[in-house]
């Protein structure tokens, strides 16, 4: 096994979790992703951050809501994608295919995995997860139409058991900034 | 499926070779299927269908479609190994899963 000093972080002034051993979450997360004792005390300061998610969204935020990508044009494509299919994807961007009826292009999805590297980061401030502004995907295909003919996705968050979909900027009741939590 | 792929007589296999605390729970031996056109298959998949692992196998699907029109064999005889996106827990991420690659004939 790699071992490897503690690294400092260089985002931010602050890391407000450097001194929280994160502990109501450390033996639900150490069972579920077999983490040793050692494991779990090296965690670096970005996983902290991302498991923290569920101190703003709620232990259970991860099933609680999905993302759909759903298609939005199909011109050019011919591996089967059409206007109106979704690809559905729990939080941890596991692809639901009991609630999925896209053909599963992975030229046209590699693409969205961008959404959730910023859904953790977005969760641990207690915002949205879904990003505001990254919300087109395209197909990695440019073809000889100069990219003018694609297959597209437009991505959302919904409820994972209602489908409502959440479009309100702030999900944690409770809101405010994690450098203002920790003055 | 459409007709085109019904035809089509080689699928890609991602078999799991290696596994370490990985968020979803994804283990050894088991695969991601895909088709020559770089479709994922997800009724003959037996892994969780990650997007971290899938999106790090895409580029390696579009190799595969344009040796197998060129009348190659679809994967190149360079390391067949590739890992998922997380870092793992050494370096700034989670867990880390590492695939092999290798072609089958579809049934």
């Amino acid at each position: 096994m790699n071992k490897k000093p503690k690294e400092t972080t260089y985002h931010y002034e602050t890391d407000y979790l450097k001194n929280d051993d994160l502990s109501e979450l450390k033996e639900p997360l150490s069972r579920a992703l077999d983490l040793s004792e050692e494991d779990f005390n090296r965690l670096s300061p970005e996983v902290k951050n991302l498991l923290s998610g569920r101190r703003r969204l709620g232990v259970t935020w991860l099933d609680d809501y999905e993302v759909v990508a759903e298609v939005i044009s199909d011109e050019g494509c011919t591996c089967g994608v059409k206007r109106g299919q979704v690809a559905v994807f729990d939080m941890r961007h596991r692809l639901k295919t009991e609630k999925s009826n896209i053909e599963c292009c992975m030229h046209l999805l590699a693409p969205v995995l961008a959404v959730f590297y910023m859904s953790f980061d977005r969760a641990s401030e207690g915002l949205n997860p879904l990003t505001r502004i990254w919300t087109h995907f395209e197909c990695v295909k440019t073809s000889d139409t100069l990219a003018k003919n694609k297959a597209r996705v437009k991505v959302y968050l919904r409820n994972a058991k209602t489908h409502e979909v959440m479009t309100k900027a702030v999900l944690d009741e409770n809101w405010n900034l994690a450098d203002d939590r920790s003055k | 499926m459409t007709e085109a792929n019904k035809k089509s007589e080689i699928e890609i296999v991602a078999k799991v070779e290696h596994a370490r605390h990985c968020a979803n729970f994804i283990k050894e031996n088991e695969t991601f299927v895909f088709d020559i056109d770089g479709k994922l298959l997800p009724e003959k998949s037996t892994a969780n269908l990650c997007l971290g692992m899938l999106a790090r196998i895409q580029p390696a699907l579009m190799v595969a479609k344009e040796r197998a029109a060129s009348g190659l064999d679809p994967l190149p005889v360079t390391i067949p190994y590739l890992d998922c996106f997380d870092t793992g827990i050494d370096f700034g991420g989670m867990g880390k899963v590492t695939v092999k690659l290798f072609t089958q004939k579809a049934n």
